[in-house]
């Protein structure tokens, strides 16, 4: 099990299943999102997820016609993203988990989007767009 | 003020960006100099920024300006020494202030695309707190906490 909370600590999660898989996005919504390089994503089930606080302070934002992405509306941190079309899956910020856990092997999506100024030789694989493990995603 | 230096040449050249948040509410201004380039590692950029480390660009808080969305900017004090700003319509990560810096203002490089020319050479911070799942793999000088 691995527990999880947003920096103001309002909103609180455990996971109780294993995390599926682990992309490194670098799409310009994330970015921007983020306000970073790239966005850390890990799947679950969405069943395996329980908001144990705080599920008030989620906000929701429509960042695409498929993508809905979920923050604290008090601290900012970015806690999660689902799709619309199947919410039985969600990909939680990795930087909001807590402790020491496994992991599966990270994957680079949107590798070609990265911006001119980051210049960081990455390792992992690589995909130009949307890797195996977020299949269906826009479907 | 820090100053730029690039490739060993100091930098008169100015920054004119235009950024925007996610959703387009928020607009700013950088018509300053970039004098700073950091990626920080800590626990609450960390858990902030959903990521590994957030990356900032530092300039003087006389060339920052926001062009619109005022309303819709939301702050947080993550400690005593850093408020945070975010757009609470999308949530996009924007800027940050540093009490004991008081002239400067850091912005989220996820918001520019291109590679300034006046970007200076970029270092990592409270690299001592790092996530147990990232590698740092470039040679960019590294902090414990801070310079």
């Amino acid at each position: 099990m691995v527990r999880g909370r947003c920096e103001c600590s309002l909103i609180k999660l455990k996971v109780t299943d294993s995390i599926k898989s682990l992309s490194y996005c670098h799409c310009g919504q994330c970015r921007r999102l983020h306000g970073a390089a790239y966005a850390s994503w890990v799947r679950i089930d969405t069943k395996s997820m329980h908001i144990l606080a705080g599920g008030n302070h989620l906000k929701i934002y429509a960042s695409s016609n498929e993508l809905n992405r979920y923050f604290c509306a008090n601290c900012g941190s970015s806690i999660m993203c689902r799709p619309k079309v199947d919410e039985t899956r969600s990909w939680l910020a990795l930087g909001i988990l807590d402790g020491v856990f496994d992991l599966p092997e990270g994957e680079h999506m949107f590798f070609d989007s990265r911006p001119a100024w980051d210049n960081t030789e990455y390792k992992c694989t690589k995909w130009t767009g949307f890797p195996e493990s977020w299949r269906g995603y826009a479907d | 003020m820090r100053t730029s230096c690039v490739n060993g040449k100091m930098n008169d050249q100015v920054s004119n960006h235009l950024i925007n948040c996610e959703c387009g509410i928020v607009g700013m201004q950088i018509s300053d100099r970039i004098n700073d380039f950091s990626h920080c590692h800590c626990s609450q950029c960390r858990r902030i920024h959903g990521s590994a480390f957030a990356t900032f660009a530092g300039t003087s808080k006389a060339g920052f300006k926001i062009l619109r969305g005022h309303d819709c900017l939301k702050s947080y004090n993550s400690s005593e020494k850093y408020t945070r700003f975010f757009c609470k319509n999308c949530g996009s990560k924007l800027f940050i202030e540093i009490t004991d810096e008081p002239d400067q203002i850091y912005f989220a490089m996820g918001l520019i695309n291109d590679k300034p020319t006046d970007l200076p050479d970029a270092y990592h911070i409270y690299v001592g707190s790092k996530a147990f799942w990232h590698t740092i793999s470039s040679n960019e000088t590294q902090y414990k906490t801070e310079p």
